[in-house]
């Protein structure tokens, strides 16, 4: 990379971050508890938009795995998701009227916060229907990760979205708040993933899954990106760019191993599609505030007709996170 | 006897703490070194936390760099400290404030009562030993070190480079062999006051403040000119992955570390509140040493590197990408075979393969408009679908998709020259792949055309450059022999042998048995076709059958009868 793409790429982060920075204007303090965070904790950033009936299970699930703090910033949710999560003592909520799609899919709402909050802690950035899978996640808690991640220098870690579904309609999948959505749409493709590189950040680029068969069998090149990072060791400069799927400074988006061996990573287990999924969709689609144009929610409204379904004799069923390694879909490098 | 020991330490405070409570507990005495880099405040918690432990002494802070000859200095300084506090202290066992004892202290006391004379150093010349994992070996006493390797790295690398050019060589001192091995060690007070009471001390001092990680070859090098009984291993396991940095133990670990065959183990994550709790329980029952294991340890490591380093084979998922000269482990997990050129050859061919060979055989995967044999819509396993579009927008990871639902089985496939024209190149560049093409196989594909012998004769010009460009990308399989060409009118008048020849691999020999050769298409057409097309200026290699001998014995096969192989 020649030193004037390199220079770009720093001048591209710098108004990115003062762009995030103007951006926090639009957010309101709803409660904020970030006083009680203490030096070395484990954060999670997230934005949604009435998602209250997921919220309870998320908060349990990341407490669990050992997240001290939360930070969402709701879209003016209507459905009670934002008094819900303020009443939680460890979280600390905005909330704003504005566009998600100006604030680029939210992402710069997020940077803002993490400049003034995050800096030198571990920050988990995921939305609240992705559950974080790691090696030994089972038995080592999130900090077990980021501590040896911390002793082996590396600060960014990779995953895969995984898009999880059920057996049968995805609309019949009922959700009950509180409940594991992964035990209610257990299935995923464990073969069906498409990797190149992407060279003007870096980072992997990686497509597939049931949405790419789905609903962009004719436009592959349009099926969404799966590729994650979503948990960084948060440094004064750092943006993410869309989404989480790259971010910088560059270095951070190399969470792969080009050398013919693999690095510790993960997967997000989507837990998109269940019963909530097509009114959700149609909704998003009204609203036009997602990313290309809401091609991904035009996509599947024209296709649903409330008559999805996603599984196919050939679908797996979820296990654990050894199940993935073996399927080849994450590893735990030298993480023994 | 008294056992002591000396804990070099700089982080999770409250863990050292733990330990030092339960080896004073043990009737042990301890010397603690905190790095002066840990903040005060933390230090003067300990100090607090210990003040009711008269076991306990700390010594002189120095600021420790890795790599330096700051360790040994606090390493010296502590166990001065610990023999000028403790003088009764007999043995002296050098740990980390992140080790914990992987057997009880009383067994570790009736151990040394047994060995009382003997020092436990892993202790190992560096002429004629391998125990450096990359990194410098002899050099690191043969050269000077002036700049740090963590905060000046670019200098450090430029400074060993220039003095390598300049054949730059330090001098050891008379009497010292250099010896190197793991930091940790359990020595005699004999041997360890004859180190720091040395008078040449202060000259050995500086020899090995210009070495390089002097906490590997001080104690090492000088135990070796003092001890009277030297045992060179190390009583504290201690393991480091391939870039250098020691393995951690987690909750989920107690039995792989019980495997141990050593005393203390290292190192110990922090939150590891189990292994806390289980191995600093002052009730806990000895470990046999019958029952230890240490091979399975040492492999569950190896295994860890290796899997960090060429692990996934065959697989892209997000922490694994290879490129440019790594493309060659990229695709596949396993040998498999194409097959280019044989669809118009022979009728059935995948099927043939099915039923004479052990191999698992697909279709055309690549054929312009579907994948083999499905329906577009259907999904091969793990839901690949069969839609060529998406499989010609990402031919690489299609394939690698693909051929990894079935990786355990050495699969086949059929390529025709007309498929999609990525998958040479990706082919060419994977160790895995075995190809066997038929050349001029285009001519069959011509042989049924119904379409003026104009527009055959463009096609077969251009499926000759097809051709060519086919066989430069497959030069670099090539030169590994992976490919093999086989000629079409030996294909099609030495079936039999030709056939043999291109599945061997795929069959085991004790296997070989009575074969059924596939049936030939229609290729009555095919001698004209390669006149007329000759005569237009095309160059074609083919030799035109001697005489017409229909079955005859010469060909003892047939096409289609039974014959014995071999």
């Amino acid at each position: 990379m020649g030193l004037w793409s390199k220079y770009k790429l720093r001048v591209e982060r710098k108004r990115r971050r003062i762009r995030s920075l103007r951006k926090l204007r639009e957010l309101h303090n709803v409660v904020d508890h970030s006083g009680d965070i203490k030096p070395a904790d484990i954060l999670l950033f997230s934005t949604l938009r009435n998602e209250k009936p997921r919220l309870k299970y998320f908060l349990e699930y990341y407490r669990k795995l050992g997240v001290n703090h939360f930070f969402f910033v709701d879209n003016d949710s209507d459905d009670g998701s934002r008094e819900y999560l303020a009443s939680q003592p460890d979280a600390s909520v905005w909330t704003t009227k504005e566009s998600y799609k100006r604030s680029k899919f939210g992402v710069d709402w997020l940077n803002g916060l993490k400049s003034k909050y995050a800096v030198g802690h571990w920050v988990l950035v995921v939305d609240v229907d992705e559950i974080f899978v790691y090696p030994h996640c089972d038995s080592r808690p999130l900090r077990a990760l980021t501590d040896w991640l911390d002793s082996s220098s590396i600060k960014s870690f990779g995953t895969m979205l995984v898009d999880m579904y059920p057996k049968g309609l995805v609309h019949e999948a009922q959700y009950q708040e509180g409940a594991d959505p992964v035990e209610i749409a257990p299935y995923f493709d464990s073969s069906n993933y498409f990797f190149e590189k992407n060279d003007k950040y870096g980072n992997l680029w990686i497509q597939g899954g049931p949405r790419m068969r789905s609903f962009f069998r004719d436009k592959p090149q349009f099926a969404p990106a799966l590729n994650k990072i979503p948990l960084v060791k948060w440094s004064r400069g750092n943006v993410f760019v869309s989404s989480t799927h790259n971010l910088l400074p560059r270095g951070l988006n190399k969470v792969y191993d080009e050398w013919g061996g693999q690095k510790a990573c993960g997967c997000l287990l989507h837990t998109k599609f269940l019963d909530m999924f097509s009114a959700k969709a149609k909704e998003e689609t009204e609203r036009k505030q997602h990313y290309a144009a809401s091609r991904e929610y035009k996509t599947y409204v024209k296709n649903l007709q409330s008559e999805l379904r996603l599984w196919t004799p050939q679908s797996t069923r979820y296990e654990d996170w050894k199940q993935l390694e073996q399927l080849g879909l994450m590893s735990r490098g030298n993480w023994a | 006897m008294k056992l002591g020991f000396v804990i070099l330490a700089h982080e999770n405070l409250h863990r050292v703490e733990q330990l030092v409570r339960h080896l004073a507990d043990q009737q042990c005495v301890v010397s603690i070194h905190i790095d002066k880099n840990t903040k005060n405040g933390d230090f003067q918690g300990l100090v607090n936390g210990l003040s009711d432990v008269p076991e306990v002494v700390f010594s002189r802070r120095t600021a420790c760099e890795w790599g330096r000859f700051s360790i040994v200095k606090a390493t010296l300084d502590a166990s001065e400290k610990l023999f000028d506090t403790f003088p009764d202290t007999s043995h002296v066992c050098l740990i980390s404030g992140s080790c914990l004892p992987v057997r009880p202290i009383r067994q570790f006391h009736k151990f040394l009562l047994r060995n009382k004379q003997t020092d436990f150093i892993e202790s190992v010349s560096v002429q004629n030993n391998y125990w450096v994992k990359g990194g410098l070996n002899e050099e690191r006493f043969s050269l000077y070190f002036p700049f740090s390797w963590r905060k000046h790295r670019w200098l450090f690398d430029r400074s060993v480079a220039l003095q390598r050019k300049l054949k730059i060589k330090r001098k050891t001192p008379d009497r010292l062999v250099p010896h190197i091995g793991s930091q940790w060690w359990c020595l005699t007070k004999r041997t360890l006051k004859k180190i720091l009471n040395d008078p040449h001390r202060p000259h050995y001092d500086n020899y090995f403040k210009s070495s390089w990680i002097p906490d590997e070859s001080y104690f090492q090098t000088l135990a070796r000119l003092h001890s009277k009984k030297l045992e060179s291993r190390s009583l504290t396991f201690s393991k480091f992955d391939f870039l250098g940095k020691p393995y951690t133990f987690y909750n989920d670990q107690l039995d792989l570390m019980m495997s141990s065959d050593c005393f203390m183990a290292r190192k110990i994550w922090s939150g590891a509140d189990d292994l806390y709790a289980i191995l600093l329980d002052s009730k806990r029952a000895n470990q046999p040493m019958t029952k230890a294991n240490p091979k399975r340890l040492i492999d569950t490591f190896d295994a860890a590197d290796q899997t960090r380093c060429e692990g996934g084979e065959g697989r892209f998922h997000p922490g694994r990408f290879p490129l440019g000269q790594a493309q060659g482990s990229g695709v596949s997990a396993g040998e498999y075979t194409v097959f280019a050129g044989f669809k118009d050859l022979y009728e059935h061919f995948p099927e043939w393969l099915g039923q004479n060979t052990d191999a698992l055989p697909h279709g055309r995967i690549f054929a312009p408009r579907h994948v083999a044999n499905k329906k577009s819509g259907q999904h091969f396993e793990g839901n690949l679908p069969a839609v060529a579009g998406i499989r010609n927008r990402n031919v690489r990871s299609y394939l690698s998709n693909f051929l990894w639902a079935n990786r355990e089985q050495h699969q086949c496939f059929i390529y025709e020259l007309n498929d999609t024209k990525e998958v040479p190149g990706i082919l060419s560049h994977d160790r895995n792949a075995k190809i066997i093409m038929v050349r001029h196989s285009w001519l069959l594909l011509l042989l049924n055309r119904k379409s003026s012998f104009r527009e055959i004769l463009i096609a077969a010009q251009n499926f000759q450059k097809i051709e060519q460009n086919f066989l430069e990308e497959m030069a670099e399989a090539n030169k590994s022999s992976r490919l093999m060409i086989m000629e079409l009118d030996d294909a099609v008048q030495k079936t039999s042998e030709m056939l043999l020849q291109a599945t061997e691999h795929l069959v085991p020999p004790n296997r070989r048995r009575l074969q059924v050769m596939p049936k030939m298409h229609n290729l009555d057409k095919l001698d004209s076709l390669v006149r007329k097309l000759r005569n237009k200026g095309l160059k074609i290699r083919y030799e035109h059958k001697q005489k017409e001998k229909p079955n005859a014995a010469s060909e003892p096969a047939g096409y289609s009868k039974p014959y014995v192989v071999k």
